[in-house]
């Protein structure tokens, strides 16, 4: 009886040596092999992962290729400087009166804005010769008013892809946002 | 049994370790946020034309020195991946990265930082160990390329904003990053290497230095070579943060070593340290593995977690040492919703039993066995509490609960043959099974199964190789898409060459340049001539017709002596008409002559566009011609904006855009075929896994079983001894239990 008690009790202070602080080299060596596999196996699953991820990244530039060639391609972006004066709800793009894009912010979007993220807009074809490009954001200010800011910009698409950024930035000057376009140079 | 259960235990504590050194690495100070680096991105604009059409004047211009001027399409894209990032779409913004890359053939150092970040987080660690260690063998170089004034410059609080690029900075973070990268991969010599080269550490990276040292050189001391800066507030806090891993490694390390003193005032120590949520600064956010909208709650459950730990290991030292009731004490605050909560109450009762608090022990024990009715601990509990009987003298009582150990035993027995031929039969799906979470094994073991530490390995590969799959099928999609655009192009180049051939538009355009050239020459002689009559209006040239038709009416006139009288009358009023016509015409030639000139102009022009659109359509049709010419590599390095617009202006160059797709097309099913014969290798190994631990479960089992019959017979025996006793001296009890 007496026995069989320290036989349990030793069976728990094992336990509880091992919980804390008890030499790992038993398990460890035990469990070598295992490691081994496994790291094969992670090893293998991380190399198609980054496989994966290249074909991706090929799969969406020969997209882009077909469907976007640079002769007729258009890319808006859009960003936030800081975003004080204005808190950004939604946007309307407009190319030659036609509606093209349109988007509608979360909290976590907006905040991606403020933290430096440009966003991809639109991207479509157009053809050579001369736009005018129509952007409606919608918004808040400072006292939780529903605000517009619009921009209009003419362009001309010749045979180079063209980028058309649209930021919102702060004016000191006036306590207001303002939508400024800016041609990225290819 | 004693060594199974070890061996068990060990892995959680080993896994416990790794934990707790992750959440160490990952928990330290704060410093330059993204915010203000990306604010100055946004301060160094690119070329504007805004509607003015003028450039803003850019802030780069003012440095002293080229390095800070960035490359500015490389930035913008760069902020295109941040935008993905800061809304937690990992994967896009690698993706986005990447694909900068390969359009701009450039890599700045921020962004080469900022994929190896991100691919730690998609778990590609080798990648982002080649891509840490080429960042800092470049940024070595380049920091030592560095002027004094420019390292003045970068160390002026005046531009403390800019510091954040500075590459020394970048450098700095860059071999924190690979050194932790190196710890997890356990190459702790590496490490050691990687933390050596380290001359500087930028504010607020002095806790995670000290931690990855601590790591490095476990079990020895670490050697730190570079101090602490200047202590803010904002890194008193994280210097505390860090601190309670210190203390907690400490005292891990006197525990092995048995200096238990040593290790109790640790432990006591790191019970009382309290710190608020530090801010992390961009780099450190993105290599951690936290959410950034949960930093406030996981740093107080992180801080409440490793309290509970801190009571855990004190308790168990105390009762290594003998020392029940300071356990006791210990344990009788633990909070209830911990991730220690097992393991606390099966020690709390433990010690209950041993400073005979038999009520609370009975209670605790009974509590354990209920809420963990298939674990090790369950199990001691349940043959805890028959001992606890025994003790008490309840031989009646232990007995029955021997009896119904036994017969609990005999079930879990059953039911984990029955998992097992669950395992064995659905082997060939088990993995969908898994992921797609119609799981139809027996809940109980499955779920003891999943938290064995290998099994749970094979479960996250296997779900990773399931969301790989995931990937794959929507490629397939992709790539077929791709395929049949492709046809819908090539059969509009087709159609726009058949619309060529048959209305023979080189004809057309060849007649017209005939007429051109006929108008030109006619324009000419009349400039020669100063024939104003050529650019008459259809009045005038009516009056003119008129004018030559009375001309021969007075001709015929002289004819007849009756009309001789008015001749010379009708040909002054004639010649009158005449001047006054000639003189119209003078008068208009000019401005006739340079519309005239315009017209030929713009037609020249026409044909100038037609000619090109032509050739347009001729190159067009020469590239559907043509099926090969071009090699895989001339279709990666195509990419160049002078190709991309060449290609533009010919049109899609579709045949070479079907080599890049089939080539595409391949790859995909070599990863289709490596991901299922991974599927099926991991499948085998959870299999496996599953098949060893229902081994080890059985054998415990039976353990437990063989345990609780020789229990019995002992208790029955002693009964039997008790009752000879009674039968030669009757004793008032048992004759109250004979009434009863």
């Amino acid at each position: 009886m007496h026995k069989e008690f320290s036989l349990m009790h030793s069976v728990l202070v094992l336990f509880l040596l091992a919980v804390s602080f008890a030499d790992d080299s038993y398990a460890q060596q035990e469990s070598s092999a295992a490691d081994n596999a496994n790291s094969e196996i992670s090893n293998e699953l991380e190399e198609i992962k980054q496989q994966v991820l290249q074909l991706n990244r090929e799969l969406f530039i020969l997209e882009e290729d077909l469907l976007f060639p640079a002769s007729t391609q258009i890319a808006v972006f859009v960003s936030v400087d800081i975003g004080k004066f204005f808190t950004l709800d939604s946007v309307e793009l407009k190319i030659d009166d036609q509606d093209v894009a349109g988007f509608l912010y979360t909290e976590r979007q907006r905040k991606a804005l403020e933290e430096g993220g440009i966003q991809g807009l639109y991207q479509g074809n157009l053809k050579k010769g001369s736009h005018q490009l129509t952007a409606i954001f919608i918004g808040y200010d400072n006292e939780q008013r529903s605000v517009k800011r619009a921009t209009t910009y003419q362009f001309v698409k010749e045979d180079d892809a063209i980028m058309l950024e649209l930021k919102i930035e702060d004016q000191t000057q006036d306590y207001r946002a303002k939508v400024i376009v800016e041609e990225w140079l290819l | 049994m004693a060594i199974t259960s070890l061996v068990d235990v060990k892995c959680s504590f080993k896994n416990l370790k790794s934990l707790l050194a992750m959440a160490l690495i990952s928990s330290s100070c704060l410093a330059n946020s993204l915010p203000t680096q990306d604010k100055e991105l946004q301060q160094n604009p690119v070329v504007i034309a805004n509607e003015s059409s003028k450039e803003l004047p850019r802030k780069n211009d003012e440095y002293p020195f080229p390095i800070a001027q960035p490359e500015k399409l490389a930035k913008k894209l760069y902020r295109k991946a941040l935008f993905y990032y800061f809304q937690g779409q990992e994967e896009l913004a690698l993706q986005q990265l990447t694909y900068n890359k390969a359009r701009l053939k450039t890599v700045d150092d921020n962004a080469l930082l900022f994929e190896a970040g991100l691919q730690v987080s998609l778990g590609l660690y080798r990648q982002a160990e080649e891509n840490l260690t080429a960042l800092t063998d470049k940024l070595a170089a380049s920091s030592e390329q560095l002027s004094s004034a420019e390292q003045a410059w970068f160390s002026s609080s005046d531009n403390k904003r800019i510091d954040c690029f500075a590459s020394k900075d970048l450098l700095a973070v860059a071999l924190l990053q690979l050194a932790e990268q190196q710890i997890n991969q356990q190459q702790q010599a590496k490490a050691k290497q990687t933390l050596a080269k380290l001359s500087h550490l930028p504010e607020g990276y002095y806790q995670q230095y000290h931690v990855l040292s601590q790591l490095a050189f476990w079990p020895q001391p670490p050697q730190l070579h570079l101090q602490a800066k200047k202590n803010t507030v904002a890194q008193t806090i994280a210097h505390k943060q860090a601190q309670a891993y210190i203390l907690l490694n400490t005292a891990l390390l006197h525990l092995e070593q048995r200096a238990f003193e040593n290790a109790e005032k640790d432990l006591i120590k790191l019970k009382q340290i309290t710190w608020q949520a530090a801010e992390k600064s961009f780099w450190q956010q993105l290599f951690s593995s936290e959410n950034t909208a949960v930093t406030v709650s996981s740093s107080e459950y992180e801080q409440q977690s490793l309290k509970d730990y801190a009571s855990l290991l004190l308790a168990q030292l105390y009762i290594e040492q003998q020392q029940f009731s300071l356990a006791y004490k210990e344990l009788a605050h633990f909070p209830q919703n911990s991730p220690f909560t097992e393991q606390a109450l099966f020690l709390f009762a433990y010690a209950s039993l041993k400073t005979q608090h038999y009520e609370e022990s009975e209670a605790i024990f009974n509590l354990v066995s209920a809420r963990y009715p298939a674990n090790y601990l369950g199990w001691q509990a349940d043959i805890l509490l028959a001992r606890q009987y025994l003790a008490q003298r309840e031989l009646d009582t232990a007995l029955s609960s021997y009896l119904q150990l036994e017969s609990k035993y005999q079930q879990q027995l059953a039911s984990l043959a029955q998992f097992e031929q669950q395992v064995i039969s659905g082997s060939a799906q088990f993995n969908r099974k898994i992921t797609v979470g119609t799981v139809e094994l027996d809940s109980t073991w499955w779920q003891k199964a999943q938290e064995s530490i290998k099994l749970t390995g094979h479960i996250e590969y296997a779900n990773e190789l399931s969301q790989l799959k995931q990937k794959l099928a929507k490629q397939q999609q992709q790539v077929q898409w791709l395929n049949y655009a492709i046809t819908i192009n090539e059969q509009r180049q087709q159609s726009i060459i058949a619309q060529q051939q048959a209305k023979n538009y080189q004809a057309s355009i060849k007649r017209l340049q005939v007429r051109r050239d006929q108008l030109s020459h006619i324009l000419l002689a009349v400039v020669e001539h100063n024939d104003g009559e050529k650019f008459a209006s259809g009045k005038q040239t009516q009056w003119l017709q008129r004018i030559s038709k009375s001309q021969k009416i007075i001709d015929k006139m002289e004819n007849y002596q009756s009309y001789q009288k008015k001749i010379s009358q009708y040909q002054q009023r004639l010649k009158r008409v005449e001047g006054v016509l000639a003189w119209q015409l003078q008068q208009e030639f000019p401005q006739r002559l340079w519309r005239h000139r315009q017209q030929l102009q713009q037609l020249d022009k026409s044909l100038v566009k037609l000619q090109q659109q032509m050739r347009q359509v001729n190159n067009i049709q020469a590239l559907a011609k043509h099926n090969t010419g071009y090699s895989s590599d001339d279709i990666l390095n195509s990419n160049s904006q002078a190709q991309r617009s060449l290609f533009g202006n010919a049109g899609l160059d579709l045949p070479q855009l079907k080599q890049k797709q089939h080539r595409l097309v391949q790859q995909h099913n070599r990863l289709v075929q490596a991901t299922t014969e991974l599927d099926k290798t991991t499948d085998n190994n959870i299999q496996a896994q599953l098949l060893a631990f229902i081994t080890e479960q059985r054998q415990s089992l039976n353990y437990y079983l063989h345990h609780s019959r020789r229990a019995m017979a002992k208790i029955l025996e002693e009964q039997r001894k008790v009752d000879n006793t009674d039968n030669i001296a009757p004793s008032k009890n048992a004759s109250v239990g004979a009434e009863g």
